[in-house]
Order: structure tokens, then sequence, then C-alpha cells
């Protein structure tokens, strides 16, 4: 059975309002998809929002340490291990290099954020992913922060769902 | 720190240890029993996770731990769950359910010790049931036959097959687990056709030592002839 390895960790902080905000960004890839050696891997957005708020999305991916569908460096981890290590994250002040995040918000057609974004004046289109439909929302780059508001209005969506990263270096 | 504005607050919890027998699971199997206060009031004790789509379920340590971070785990994050009054962190509100497995209760113990039964009720149409083979070499039964020749009075003349078993008692805990694998396997989609639920029943009698704590009551009261 096929499970997800996650390598690396890094916390992108921004401030909003005098709060900070954080997009947790992961390098991770299932384990039988690569070549023999090396299982592919690649950085992407897997939780958003306030300490609050990604502490309690990364309380739901530590369900999946406890089957061991997830292994953080490819070996066993227990559910509290796990948030610890997100928590520990968070809470440290460093700064990670060379990272950044933008928005790339890709949501279901129908979803009430998008009567929000249309609210915001922000233009949209039709498009599709896996062969599934959905609708990319262009969010102006210096507007890129009320991408947060997002995440406070619909605790459904994830950080994959509205922002990608980029620059951080591979393992 | 403590927060009386949340809206559940978690008193108690116990974990149930059924009986150590073969082919239920890898490990040994549980039911979790939780004690919460909603906006300040008191709610009787229930069974946690005991049910997934109408069929009894056993918990491991593994799925108890999945099932919470799913749930009550995140609400302590949002201070939407406290335990004792007080606010706490994820881990170590995992670490207390952790806890309650490692000091898990004896089925049998359950009733001197909570006053609580702990029950399975199964539920189906036996027509569709009759044929129902077991695969399982450790099963107490090879087929559904088998499972109406030890358990006659489940047979009832409407057609249905209705069983409540007390997982305190010898070898229930396995039965029930055998007989609803194969309820479940026999009836396929027609999933209103098999039922199983698990029942924590407080026990109604009044344990003996408590018999001479009762109060005399006062009156003045001439009693009639």
């Amino acid at each position: 059975m096929s499970y997800r390895i996650e390598y690396q960790w890094a916390a992108l902080r921004t401030t909003v309002a005098g709060e900070a905000r954080f997009v947790i960004a992961v390098e991770g890839g299932d384990n039988n998809i690569g070549d023999a050696r090396r299982a592919a891997r690649r950085w992407e957005a897997c939780m958003i929002g306030s300490a609050r708020q990604v502490l309690k999305q990364a309380v739901g991916f530590a369900a999946s340490c406890e089957s061991e569908m997830l292994r953080p460096l490819g070996r066993r981890c227990s559910a509290e291990a796990y948030i610890r290590r997100i928590r520990c994250l968070i809470e440290s002040h460093e700064q990670t290099s060379g990272g950044l995040w933008f928005p790339d918000v890709n949501l279901l057609p129908g979803h009430p954020a998008l009567s929000f974004a249309r609210d915001m004046g922000w233009p949209s289109e039709p498009t599709s992913r896996f062969g599934c439909s959905e609708v990319h929302v262009e969010i102006p780059p210096q507007q890129r922060e009320l991408v947060f508001q997002l995440v406070d209005r619909f605790s459904d969506l994830r950080a994959w769902h509205l922002v990608k990263v980029d620059g951080l270096l591979g393992s | 720190m403590t927060n009386s504005s949340t809206e559940v607050d978690e008193f108690g919890r116990l974990v149930v240890r059924l009986p150590d027998e073969p082919a239920i699971s890898r490990g040994p199997v549980f039911v979790a029993l939780l004690w919460e206060a909603e906006l300040g009031r008191p709610r009787p004790a229930r069974l946690l996770y005991s049910s997934r789509c109408d069929r009894m379920v056993y918990l491991s340590e593994g799925c108890l731990v999945q099932a919470l971070c799913a749930d009550r785990a995140q609400e302590v994050v949002d201070g939407s769950r406290t335990v004792d009054g007080r606010l706490i962190a994820p881990e170590a509100y995992l670490k207390l359910w952790r806890r309650a497995v490692a000091q898990a209760l004896p089925v049998h113990r359950l009733g001197l010790l909570h006053n609580f039964q702990l029950l399975v009720h199964m539920r189906g149409t036996l027509e569709l049931l009759r044929e129902a083979r077991c695969y399982w070499d450790t099963s107490p039964f090879t087929c559904f036959r088998e499972v109406l020749q030890r358990y006659p009075q489940a047979e009832r003349q409407s057609g249905r097959f209705e069983l409540s078993l007390d997982l305190a008692t010898d070898g229930a805990a396995r039965a029930a687990w055998h007989i609803n694998t194969m309820g479940s396997q026999a009836v396929g989609c027609e999933m209103q056709a098999w039922t199983s639920e698990l029942e924590l029943r407080p026990i109604a009698s009044v344990r003996q030592a408590d018999l001479f704590d009762v109060e005399p009551v006062e009156t003045d009261d001439v009693l009639p002839h």
C-alpha cells in the first residue's frame, strides 16, 4: 500500500493586521512514485492560517500518522509527535530563507467562496485539474494577503486550494 | 488557565478492554466511554465512535487516536472543548486518551465499578442471512445456521433476526464480531437489511452496600393502621 513521505517542512511567516499568519510548506511525495533510487517529491503548501488554524490542520493530518499513511522522513511517527513538530515550526522565529508564497486560488464550481471573490471584484475563469472542473480566481498581487480572509471564512478550503510555494531548496 | 464559556467540557473518559481473542484484530480492541458537559450541563456517559454506517465497531488504539484527531483533538485547539474546565494542548489531550488505553478496564469489571452494562444489538432479515458463511478459521461459527442453533431465541416469527449479547459474558465479544461480519457480508449493498449497535446501559439495581446508607425519613405523620 502506498503512503506519503514528508522530507522537509518550512513555515513562511507574514503579518496581517498585526497578527502572524503562516503558510506551511512541506516537501513530500508518495513512496512508490519515482525511480528505483529516489521517490518523487515536491514542495507544496499544506497548511495555512493563524497559528491556531495551522495547529488545527496539523491535528487533522496527524490522524494519518496513526494509520501510517503519512510517514515523516519515511518513519513511523505518533500523532502527538507530528503535531509537536508543526507547533515547533510555527513557534520558532527562524525565517525560512528563499521561500515565497503567492495566491493560486482554485475552487470547485459552486463553492460559496466564489461569491466572496465576486464581491471582492476578483476575476475568475473556469479551468480543470486532473479532469475535474475548477474555477481559478485571480487575486491581484497587491491584495495577496486577503487570501487569509478566505481561510477565516471557509474552513473547508485547504492550503493547496489557495496558495503555491516556490524558491525552497529540494532535498 | 480556565475557560467558563466553552461549549463542551470533558470531565471523564474510560476505555474498556474487550477480551483478548483471536481474529478480531491484530492487537487488543476497546470501547471508549466519555463524560462531558455541554454549556455547563453534564450529560450521561456515552460511547465514542462505536458505530460506522449502522454497524458496530470495536476500536484499536490507532483507530481511536485517528478518530480523535479528526474531531475532538481539533476542538481542543480552538478552545471549543476543554478538559476539566481547562484549555489543553492537542498533544496533551491525545496523551490523556493514550493513558486511558494503557489503563483500560476489562469489560467484566465495568458493571462492578461503574454500574454499566455493555450490550450489542444485532438485527437483520433472516431470508438474506440463512446461507451466510464465515471464512475466518478462528470463528466459533462456520455459517449462520450455527448462529441460529446457538441462539434459537434470535429467530423471530416475523422473519427477523434479533439478538442482544452482553459483552461481559464469555465469548460474547468474539461471537458478536463474527456474527456482525457475517451479517454485513450477507446483505451486501442492502445496508438496511443488517444493523448492529453497541449500547451502554446503566444497571438499574442498587448496590447492596448502598442499601444501608439511606437516611431515615423523618415525619410527624402517624402511619395509618
